[in-house]
């Protein structure tokens, strides 16, 4: 099977990258190893701070595949590429094993959408059945409407924890509190109140409710942030019902065969331990570590990489129109520095006019690179949502590091 | 308070935090040492989960350009595959 | 079908280039080698430092033996111990395939690495056995060809018919027509046995200096008197260069000649298999490949597709074809999953000969490199020798006419008359 270009991933900026390809004339496929295209568009569901619109990421990710398959992109679903090879070479395979006409596809550019992966948080008891990830949570309780347990309770407070708590509350379940993360080798940035609510400083535009966003400007100075460690209320403050805790956090998870129980403890405004711990009985514990680049596919594709905290963590070294280090290799959405949804959309669109230049598709110049490349710094700008305060000094520096290297 | 390090690392080769902890003191410094010396990221996930935790505990996370993502290598297949499944038709 | 080729990529024995006078010396080597191994000697005077450059087995296992001779050692290496080829491998310890002239060597071998747990060092070693496979005529023809050398030289085996392979291979194919089964060879774990002799060494007082580079030499007339690396100079009384493929370049650093060159060799690992699958060690089509004391299927092998150089990238040819070649054999692992491929770097010699002895500039100075790929199993046997020979060196005993007989034709010598790698 050849085409024009191979997108690994289809979520929102694999399906905007091909559409984008496919309407200047190429001939696209799109891979993904589930078993809907969308991505993670299809467990969003939340109420967008700036007007109060419910952003519904499914009806958005169906949108995006009508529009797909009337451009005759081929969509292969429920596959996996296992490898790639310079030339360009792709190895699938069906992720239940099963038999496929084709095992390998050929493509003249390959665009590498996929995405994030959760980091684990590990703490004493967290293999237990009952234990699940943030991204786990919200898929079952958005996309397939099931509860991960009748009393709940949240680890680590974040943008995501903070959504799906708020749904799964929607959903019926007892969501006791979202607790800050517990103190350990695992943790650091995440587990010391005074550090994390200042890191909050910059994200509180997506803060729920008028009080925590003129809290915004309470932390944006050091000062502010001790204080507000230290005297933010023992016993949480209340967002959308639920207790939200940065003066108590998690020592273990606790049970048998499964999650029976959690056992909780007061901490300081660093985030040691204080006073005796307590026991609160949960069946579900779901805990937020964190995303991480899923990088893997560029790994074996031979490219460079740069670790920048601000993009959390290790992304493919890329130009500002997404060309990486290896010739027609690209890359877009998460896996270029976790931003969200709506900039990886807009990185979708730049990467796919980016392609499309390269192979002499259509009729794209400087001019339309430069203004896809805009918008996508206008929408991190506006963004609702920011999973790292570093990351505009964060794509400064990449594009410093790229620079450099020529 | 006594910790309560048992708690697994690596999932697939149930490798505990203990463990790891134990080659680090026997002088071990890398995540590739470790790999070698206790197994964990030598599992079906090929360090997939474990891969950043490995990568905290000896503290390979400093910020800059890097050759490769982590000094655990990432090697083809970046996903299991079965073996009936890799053979080329063509051949 | 295709035209019968003959895929026993494992079986080094030419039977055809094999005389009976070979056949004689291995039971002849056999002997001198325990003999050299056995002759009284007291206990060394002064502790005298060994500095060896290179950390894989082949340092670690000289090491060892070293140590019990009452030596100082240090060991330098430029990454971390094992890195290399020494964890890349299959843990084949073992002597059937290989040829004649290697068999005394490698029966010894097996011997040695059975008892390291006696002396408190973890390898995992399990002497479960060879089985070699033929599936054609050819194969068969050259298989059974060896058997009859192989029995003669002294070494237990024994042909198997398909139904026989089953006890060991419950899954083997049905085209597979005629096995090839050594009882006495070996296989172990390469990650455990590292880290078991660096533990147990450790405690004896070996100096270990990973990350460092050996620069240059420091020498002074026919005596080497340091090694330099970027930090310090480490000095002693002897000199080993045991670096695998790098030995090449560190000969050149002291004007010799010590012709290894590096190629890569892919291997395969499958998710754990919780059933005995596959038991002996096991060879053919074109593949060697065994099952780990935790379970993973590994299978690798070498060809003409493969690159000279110290590349352990892996292709997407070597990973199809080397799964096609192990299905073939095995058709029901077809479901199995393939979770990783990695490679390792094999030192070539010109002649397949090992490179071993002293060096030729130095009188202080030593070698022990260049393996073929069978450096892994052969780690123990040339450990020790390498021991009694800097043992004798230091207490300047001279070596009978006999075990000169056996090591010398590894000496470097020889590489001055042969063409330039």
């Amino acid at each position: 099977m050849k085409f024009d270009v191979a997108i690994v991933g289809a979520g929102p900026a694999g399906l905007k990258a091909a559409i984008e390809i496919a309407r200047a004339g190429g001939n696209v496929v799109m891979i993904d190893d589930h078993p809907h295209v969308g991505g993670k568009l299809n467990g969003q569901l939340h109420e967008e701070p700036n007007n109060g619109d419910w952003w519904i990421g499914v009806s958005i990710a169906e949108q995006l595949k009508q529009e797909a398959l009337s451009l005759g992109i081929t969509i292969l679903t429920g596959t996996q590429v296992w490898s790639v090879e310079e030339g360009w070479k792709l190895f699938i395979s069906n992720v239940d094993g099963r038999p496929l006409d084709n095992n390998m596809i050929e493509s003249k550019a390959l665009l590498l959408a996929t995405g994030a992966i959760e980091k684990p948080l590990p703490l004493p008891g967290w293999t237990l059945p009952g234990v699940l990830t943030i991204g786990g949570a919200q898929v079952l309780t958005n996309q397939y409407q099931v509860k991960p347990g009748n009393r709940v309770i949240v680890v680590g407070v974040d943008i995501l924890s903070l959504s799906i708590a708020r749904a799964m509350k929607m959903a019926g379940a007892d969501v006791v509190g979202i607790y800050i993360a517990p103190k350990n080798e695992f943790t650091s940035g995440i587990s010391n109140p005074k550090e994390l609510l200042s890191s909050f400083s910059s994200m509180t535009k997506f803060a729920p409710n008028l009080f925590m966003r003129l809290g915004g400007n309470v932390l944006k100075s050091a000062i502010g942030c001790s204080l507000a460690a230290l005297f933010y209320p023992k016993n949480g403050m209340k967002v959308w019902d639920i207790p939200i805790h940065f003066r108590q956090s998690i020592l273990a998870i606790n049970g048998e065969q499964e999650v029976e129980s959690v056992t909780l403890t007061k901490i300081d405004p660093t985030g040691n331990a204080i006073g005796e711990s307590f026991l609160e009985k949960v069946d579900a514990v779901c805990i937020s570590g964190g995303l991480s680049p899923q990088n893997e596919l560029a790994a074996v594709a031979g490219c460079e990489f740069v670790r920048l905290n601000g993009l959390s963590g290790v992304v493919p070294l890329h130009d500002q129109y997404m060309q990486t280090t290896v010739e027609g290799l690209f890359v877009a959405g998460n896996i270029t520095g976790i931003e969200g949804a709506k900039v990886a959309s807009a990185q979708g669109v730049l990467a796919g006019s980016s392609i499309n230049k390269y192979l002499s598709i259509g009729n794209v110049n400087e001019g339309n690179l430069e203004r896809n490349a805009k918008q996508v710094e206008i929408v991190r700008e506006t963004a609702d949502i920011t999973f790292h305060s570093e990351i505009g000094s964060a794509r400064n520096k990449l594009q410093k590091l790229w620079e450099h290297r020529i | 308070m006594p910790k309560d390090e048992n708690y697994l690392i690596c999932r697939c080769e149930e490798i505990s935090l203990k463990e790891i902890k134990n080659v680090k003191n026997n002088g071990l410094t890398t995540s590739q040492e470790i790999k070698m010396a206790t197994r964990a990221g030598m599992g079906v996930c090929q360090g997939r989960i474990c891969r950043s935790l490995i990568e905290q505990l000896v503290a390979e996370t400093e910020e800059g350009s890097c050759k490769l993502p982590s000094k655990l290598t990432v090697h083809h297949p970046v996903r299991p595959v079965p073996l009936g499944m890799i053979v080329n038709k063509e051949d | 079908m295709d035209k019968d080729i003959d895929l026993l990529t494992m079986l080094a024995l030419k039977p055809e280039l094999e005389t009976k006078e070979n056949v004689e010396k291995v039971k002849i080597n056999d002997a001198i080698i325990h003999n050299y191994f056995h002759e009284q000697r007291s206990t060394l005077q002064g502790k005298p430092h060994v500095v060896m450059v290179g950390g894989g087995i082949i340092s670690l296992m000289t090491a060892f033996y070293l140590e019990e001779m009452g030596f100082r050692i240090s060991i330098i290496e430029q990454k971390s111990f094992g890195a290399a080829a020494s964890g890349r491998n299959g843990g084949a310890v073992m002597m059937m395939g290989r040829e004649l002239i290697e068999l005394p060597f490698a029966r010894h071998s097996i011997n040695l690495w059975e008892q390291l747990s006696t002396k408190g060092i973890n390898t995992h070693f399990e002497r479960k056995g060879h089985l070699m496979v033929a599936r054609n005529d050819i194969e068969v023809a050259r298989l059974t060809k060896a058997y009859e050398l192989y029995k003669a030289a002294g070494i237990p085996v024994t042909l198997l018919n398909n139904e026989e392979m089953k006890s060991y291979t419950p899954h083997i194919g049905k085209e597979n027509k005629l096995g090839l089964f050594s009882y006495e060879d070996a296989q172990s774990y390469p990650f455990t046995t590292i880290q078991s002799l660096i533990k147990q060494l450790k405690t004896k007082g070996v100096q270990f200096y990973p990350y460092t580079k050996a620069t240059s030499f420091e020498t002074n007339n026919r005596m080497i008197e340091g090694v330099i690396t970027e930090n310090s100079v480490i000095k002693g009384d002897y000199y080993l260069i045991s670096a695998g493929p790098w030995s090449l370049e560190l000969g050149k650093l002291l004007d010799e000649h010590i012709s290894v060159k590096a190629r890569r060799s892919q291997l395969m690992v499958t998710e754990i298999v919780k059933k005995k699958a596959i038991v002996p060690f096991f060879t053919g089509n074109g593949f060697y490949s065994r099952q780990t004391h935790v379970g993973n299927l590994l299978f690798g092998g070498g060809g003409p597709w493969e690159i000279n150089g110290y590349d352990v990238s892996n292709t997407s040819y070597a990973i199809e074809l080397l799964s096609n070649r192990f299905t073939e054999v095995f058709p029901t692992y077809k479901t199995k999953q393939l979770i990783r491929s990695f490679a390792g770097t094999v030192e070539i010699t010109p002649d397949h000969v090992p490179a071993f002895g002293k060096l030729l500039n130095w009188d202080n100075g030593f070698v022990s490199a260049g393996y073929n790929g069978h450096g892994y199993g052969l780690s123990a046997v040339m450990g020790k020798l390498m021991s009694l020979v800097l043992y004798d060196n230091a207490t300047d005993r001279q070596l009978c006419n006999d075990i000169k007989s056996v090591i010398d034709p590894l000496k470097i010598d020889r590489f001055t008359e042969l063409t330039k790698v």
